[in-house]
């Protein structure tokens, strides 16, 4: 089965949207990997464990079809360069905050779901 | 140094008067603030792709500090940072917010206008003798008809034949194409109204093809970083050229010029004080005659700065007291923009650098509103791109590939509205603060009174109403507010005038007080019609020109 189709068909498992932590998932992150990395900052406000983290995140959401996706377009070095260089401090206290709630939410979920990602990835992602 | 001109300001006027005058034989002296800006290899940002710029255009927080101005608005990016002011070197005082755009280099804003050039007509020139707001202009259509012919033959306008009152014909170029739902919206809008209303492709200072050595337009939209092919009218593809090949000139950049030096005796200026903006060094310049071509406000700045030790308490050529006041902008940012259905088999060639534009229709022909003058309109259609949302499609490759593909068409419609002359929209002097240059700064007291924001609603419910008339849906009104300078539009502080007590300028843009000084930037406009003016300013500016040339030769200045 194709990545795109799978992602499909996960949509369907879990009822139309398929959206944040829920969507993460289906990347089936290595968190430990992730952990490894440095968390000290790397590009502006952002360690090189967080850009991964926003790379997973920006390719769940643009993930490689016929082109390449988000990843491949390092869009999570954009990210960390925008919201560093251009944005408010106020809002940069809350896209913080909100990729820890993130990481949270994923980690729990993939506790608790693991029936529910099996059925709908027979196969594997790279 | 002696000069037989000195021009000061190398935008759209200044380019033009040291055309003229070069032409015509003088020596002229170009003063201009700021760096020199080389045509093509200066234009360092021009052929970048969005992924060249880090932020891909956006502001940082460090641009924001130092441009708290500048930021307000689109025109300062990433993409041509380097055009525009450093606003703590430079403060002004806002009385009410005013937003002062502005750019200190060779060329001026002519390097990042938007390039719609519309030629003012006697609805214009004669509006406030009829209504009585600020004082009657000095001249008529037919005074300027010849030079703008002369201007947008040489400076290369592109737009189509309309035969228009209201918006006078050119001597044009051939005119940019409308997009397929653009053609549909402009027949629909002709029969609905009975041709009352038009819609026609905007006049525009870009070339459709090859013109006076300069290249044809590749279609690429990014004309506010400046233009290899010099395929849009700048200083520097169009009148510093024709100047320098006279051999005539000298430009000099970096050249603050601080006050007009004035004779009491002769009641002629004598020459310019100049500040070197990079060593801070003092040096006076003299000359026959002199174009003042600063910008508006700058100008009215430097007359207002120009005080001869008490003899000129309130300014140069101020007698009127008149200098400062009736301050005016275009006012803008309202309007409407709906939806187009169908057409989705239809694309358009590349990145037309310029919209469509609806000429005036109130207060015209028989209509009367509960407000006075009237306002034209901008707009485009265009099919939405990848940063659109797609319903029920929030992630995932299917999203992805959806935004790969041209959006739905849209089309809006925004509206430019005239601004009547107020005595008490005004600038002057603030003494309590200082440049970097050391100079006092100028404070802005300007607002949109009940007249404008009158009118704004006509703009935005004429515009909903023309684009159902065309069947657009889904249309919707928007007005996101208009502070004074936004429109970049600004004007008036020096007016032209029959009367001496009443006016700065005389019908040649001649100081009533000090014949040998010319004010031909946006200071000596009386009224402020709807169009954009630029063009306007460099018709009044050869003009002026030359008539400065035939007064210099019969021994009268
Ligand atoms: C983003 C944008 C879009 C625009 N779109 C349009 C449009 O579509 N159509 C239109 O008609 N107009 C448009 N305009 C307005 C247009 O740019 C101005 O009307 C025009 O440039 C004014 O010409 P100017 O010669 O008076 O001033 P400028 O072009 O600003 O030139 C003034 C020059 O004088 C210099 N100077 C100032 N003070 C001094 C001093 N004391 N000593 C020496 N030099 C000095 C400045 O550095 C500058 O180079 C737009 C402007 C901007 C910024
Ligand atoms: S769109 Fe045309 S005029 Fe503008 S920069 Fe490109 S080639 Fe030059």
């Amino acid at each position: 089965m194709k990545r795109r189709e799978a992602i499909q068909r996960l949509t369907a498992v879990l009822g139309g949207t398929l959206l944040g932590a829920d969507s993460l998932m289906a990347r089936q992150i290595d968190w430990e990997a992730l952990d490894a990395l440095s968390e000290s900052a790397s590009i502006g406000l952002f360690s090189k464990r967080q850009i991964r983290l926003l790379n997973e995140i920006a390719d769940t959401i643009l993930p490689e079809t016929g082109t390449p996706g988000a990843k491949a377009a390092k869009v999570g070095q954009f990210m960390a360069v925008i919201v560093s260089d251009c944005w408010e401090k106020t809002d940069q206290d809350v896209f913080l905050a909100g990729l820890v709630t993130l990481e949270e939410r994923c980690k729990k979920h993939s506790e608790n779901l693991p029936a529910l990602y099996a059925a709908a990835m027979p196969c594997t992602f790279s | 140094m002696t000069y037989d001109a000195i021009v000061i300001g190398s935008g759209i006027s200044g380019g033009w008067a040291a055309k003229e005058l070069t032409e015509k034989g003088l020596k002229v002296l170009l003063l201009e603030r700021g760096r020199n800006i080389q045509h093509v290899t200066d234009y360092t940002t021009a052929s970048k792709r969005i992924w060249e710029f880090p932020h891909r255009g956006r502001l940082t927080n460090a641009m924001k500090a130092n441009h708290p101005v500048q930021k307000r608005d689109y025109p300062y990016s990433e993409f041509n940072p380097d055009f525009w002011v450093d606003d703590l070197e430079c403060p002004y005082t806002e009385v009410k917010r005013f937003d002062w755009y502005r750019g200190f280099h060779v060329g001026g804003k002519s390097l990042m206008w938007g390039r719609q050039s519309y030629r003012w007509s006697d609805f214009d020139f004669e509006a406030n003798a009829k209504d009585g707001y600020g004082v009657d202009w000095p001249i008529r259509y037919a005074d300027l008809a010849p030079w703008y012919d002369y201007v947008e033959a040489f400076a290369g306008i592109s737009g189509s034949l309309e035969g228009m009152p209201q918006l006078p014909d050119g001597q044009f170029l051939p005119p940019m194409e409308m997009n397929c739902v653009e053609k549909d919206v402009a027949a629909r809008i002709k029969t609905s109204y009975e041709d009352r209303r038009r819609m026609i492709i905007g006049r525009v200072a870009n070339l459709t093809q090859p013109h006076n050595g300069r290249g044809n337009c590749q279609y690429r939209n990014l004309c506010s970083r400046g233009c290899p092919f010099g395929a849009y009218f700048s200083t520097q593809s169009s009148t510093l050229p024709a100047a320098v090949k006279t051999g005539n000139l000298t430009l000099r950049p970096f050249s603050l010029v601080n006050q007009i030096l004035y004779d009491k005796n002769k009641k002629r200026a004598r020459g310019v004080l100049v500040i070197d903006a990079e060593t801070m060094e003092t040096r006076e310049y003299e000359a026959k005659v002199i174009f003042l071509c600063a910008s508006t406000l700058a100008s009215t700045f430097l007359l207002l700065n120009s005080i001869d030790a008490g003899a000129l308490p309130d300014g140069l050529g101020n007698s009127s007291g008149q200098l400062g006041h009736n301050l005016m902008d275009h006012h803008f940012r309202c309007g409407a923009w709906g939806k187009a259905e169908g057409y989705e088999d239809q694309y358009y060639y590349g990145r037309r650098p310029n919209g469509v534009y609806i000429p005036r229709f109130r207060n015209l022909f028989g209509d009367t509103r509960n407000y006075l003058r009237g306002f034209g309109y901008q707009g485009a259609a265009g099919r939405e791109g990848w940063q659109r949302e797609i319903a029920e499609m929030q992630i995932g490759g299917a999203l992805k590939d959806a935004l790969s593909e041209p959006g739905q068409w849209t089309m809006g419609l925004g509206g430019f509205g005239e601004m009547l002359p107020y005595a008490e929209n005004k600038v002057y002097l603030d003494k309590s603060k200082k440049d970097k240059w050391g100079q006092h700064v100028l404070a802005i007291d300007c607002e949109l009174k009940e007249n404008e924001h009158k009118m704004r609603e006509d703009m935005k419910n004429d515009a909903a109403e023309m684009l159902e008339a065309a069947g657009i849906k889904a249309v919707q009104t928007y007005d996101s507010g208009s502070f004074p300078g936004m429109a970049i539009h600004e004007m008036g502080t020096a007016r032209m005038g029959h009367d001496p007590k009443t006016s700065v300028l005389n019908r040649w843009n001649q100081m009533h007080d000090v014949p040998n000084v010319f004010v031909t930037d946006g200071s000596c406009m009386t009224s402020a019609a709807c169009q954009n003016p630029s063009l306007t300013y460099m018709a009044i500016t050869a003009r002026a020109a030359h008539f400065a040339v035939e007064e210099l030769k019969k021994g009268n200045l």
